[in-house]
């Protein structure tokens, strides 16, 4: 369904403090694969997500979507197949704008926009049955505006925006790591309901080996723009953070002390 | 103040008010809903009153002469936009870029740098001709003003609704998106190039609106009437914005023009108290920078910090 082929990206090139961020990957994904990420700081997790939203281009390579090359397709038209979520709450929500400003602007994914009114009594009771499903009364608020929610309740919206037309692939970058633990477990639980749900083709990037081992069907280790390890099937369902860190360091054969403090358990 | 310069003062604000009340619209979706201060609004305002003169005392209908003015400040939201989103220009210069070449489009266009509408008919004339045909009879006994008051309140009214309006739609949802989260719109299929485009040309085509109207109002044309109407506009969305908070569209446009009305009393009554028309534009400055800098000193108090 997704198919990476030799990509790579380089920051500052040629310059002395040049980045390989992504080196020569290849990556096949299947239709409603759940893959977890997991890397330690600038192993090229987000520039991959970046890459395959289109907000960073490439250097070399193809990306090809359902099989279309989208390589130097912009963000914009790639929008339409591609849900995507950042980390910081803020991001992925428009926080002066309403619940169900938001969210009509989210029904509409990679369509025309013309001049009929966003908001009308038609989509407000579908908003609402939505938003009831995700059990935070927010169905209650929908003319409250987003930046009067918590991180929570915002991130928990930017999901639902996100899965709202069923796109083909769903990013999420990190998109728990700056929520409190238990929040995160919520919107954890229902990034995973709404996954599995519609079978939602999902890539989601952790800074947590935990999280990584207990989501998703597939889990892909990176490291210095590489891809380290790549488990599937019962492999992925035995795995334990002890076999990860382990792996991690038979992979890379070096001293794996300062790696170990980036990669919280 | 007697009840006479007071009534004079409040007739003047609410005249005034009205006709810069399409210029604080247009600096609201530039300044406030895109957050940056567009300088192409001093090209575009003296470029409406330019081309509505010219085309006034060519004979032109003065209705579709002010339709071409709004035309001519599209085009020149357009021109900026373009030079921002496709050269990748910060959009300040390419506003300043637009405004200083509009300066001589302008003398090209009047071919002279002031023309005077005493001696032609504009929208007023025609709008208030049945009420002047009259006078004499006892039933009109008022002024010029308050027609045309009365006017203006019902073009400002029908241009705020189609305004509010146009900020609800799928399409104005994006627009305002695109200055708030530029990000988060694209990541959802937008171009924000088009949308851009399309924010910053209907700025300038309400800024245009208005600079055409206070021509036709104030009986001519000035290449040099455009200068401090971007401050001025921001200063009454920034008034606005203190009196009715940061709220829906629908109270952004009230307080656009509730905003415009108290900046023209406030110059108003600077010049009761004895500054000159030629200190206009230091009370204009003083004022955005009151304007700015009061909220702070609010926060600072309410915090009962230093």
């Amino acid at each position: 369904m997704l198919q990476l082929t030799n990509v790579t990206k380089v920051f500052l090139k040629d310059a002395p403090d040049e980045v390989t961020a992504l080196s020569d990957i290849s990556l096949s994904v299947q239709g409603g694969d759940f893959i977890t990420i997991i890397g330690s700081n600038g192993a090229g997790k987000s520039t991959l997500l970046n890459a395959l939203i289109g907000f960073c281009p490439i250097d070399s390579g193809t990306i090809e979507l359902m099989g279309t090359d989208i390589t130097r397709t912009p963000p914009h038209q790639r929008a339409k197949e591609m849900g995507r979520i950042a980390q910081d709450p803020g991001a992925s929500v428009c926080a002066v704008m309403t619940i169900e400003e938001n969210l009509s602007m989210a029904a509409l994914r990679g369509r025309r926009r013309g001049l009929r009114i966003a908001v009308n009594t038609t989509n407000r009771a579908y908003f609402k049955e939505v938003l009831s499903e995700l059990g935070l009364g927010l169905e209650e608020r929908l003319s409250a505006r987003v930046g009067t929610l918590s991180g929570g309740q915002r991130q928990a919206l930017a999901l639902l925006m996100a899965t709202l037309t069923k796109p083909k692939l769903l990013l999420l970058d990190e998109h728990i790591a700056s929520l409190d633990p238990k929040t995160a477990e919520q919107v954890m639980q229902l990034t995973n309901d709404l996954v599995t749900k519609d079978r939602l083709t999902t890539l989601m990037v952790t800074h947590n080996m935990t999280e990584a081992i207990r989501w998703g069907e597939r889990l892909i280790m990176m490291h210095e723009g590489k891809i380290i390890l790549d488990i599937s099937g019962d492999e992925k369902r035995s795995l334990k953070v002890g076999d990860l860190t382990e792996k991690f360091h038979e992979v890379c054969e070096q001293e794996f002390a300062v790696d170990r403090m980036l990669l919280s358990v | 103040m007697d009840m006479v310069q007071l009534r004079v003062v409040v007739v003047n604000m609410f005249e005034q008010g009205f006709l810069f009340s399409f210029l604080a619209f247009g600096v609201l979706l530039t300044f406030r809903f895109f957050r940056f201060p567009d300088l192409t609004a001093e090209g575009s305002y003296p470029l409406g009153g330019a081309v509505v003169a010219t085309l006034l005392v060519a004979g032109l209908n003065p209705f579709v002469a002010t339709g071409v003015a709004i035309a001519a400040g599209v085009t020149a939201g357009i021109i900026t936009a373009l030079i921002h989103t496709k050269l990748k220009i910060n959009p300040i210069i390419a506003g300043i870029i637009t405004m200083t070449a509009n300066y001589s489009i302008m003398l090209r266009v009047m071919g002279r740098s002031n023309i005077p509408l005493l001696k032609v008919d504009t929208v007023f004339d025609v709008v208030l001709a049945p009420i002047e045909a009259g006078r004499g009879h006892p039933l009109v006994l008022l002024e010029k003003s308050i027609p045309t008051i009365v006017f203006l309140a019902i073009l400002l009214g029908t241009v705020s609704l189609l305004y509010w309006w146009f900020l609800r739609t799928d399409l104005g949802l994006a627009v305002r998106a695109t200055g708030e989260n530029e990000a988060m719109i694209r990541s959802l299929g937008v171009n924000t190039d088009n949308t851009k485009i399309v924010g910053v040309s209907i700025s300038n085509g309400l800024i245009a609106l208005s600079g055409a109207l206070v021509a036709q109002n104030h009986g001519f044309a000035d290449v040099g009437m455009g200068i401090g109407v971007l401050v001025a506009g921001a200063a009454a969305v920034l008034i606005g914005e203190s009196i009715f908070g940061d709220r829906t569209v629908g109270w952004w446009i009230v307080a656009s023009i509730v905003g415009i009305l108290i900046y023209r009393l406030l110059v108003a009554l600077a010049l009761r108290v004895g500054l000159r028309p030629t200190d206009l534009k230091l009370i204009t400055a003083a004022l955005l920078l009151l304007a700015l800098s009061v909220p702070k000193w609010r926060t600072q108090l309410t915090k009962g910090g230093t």
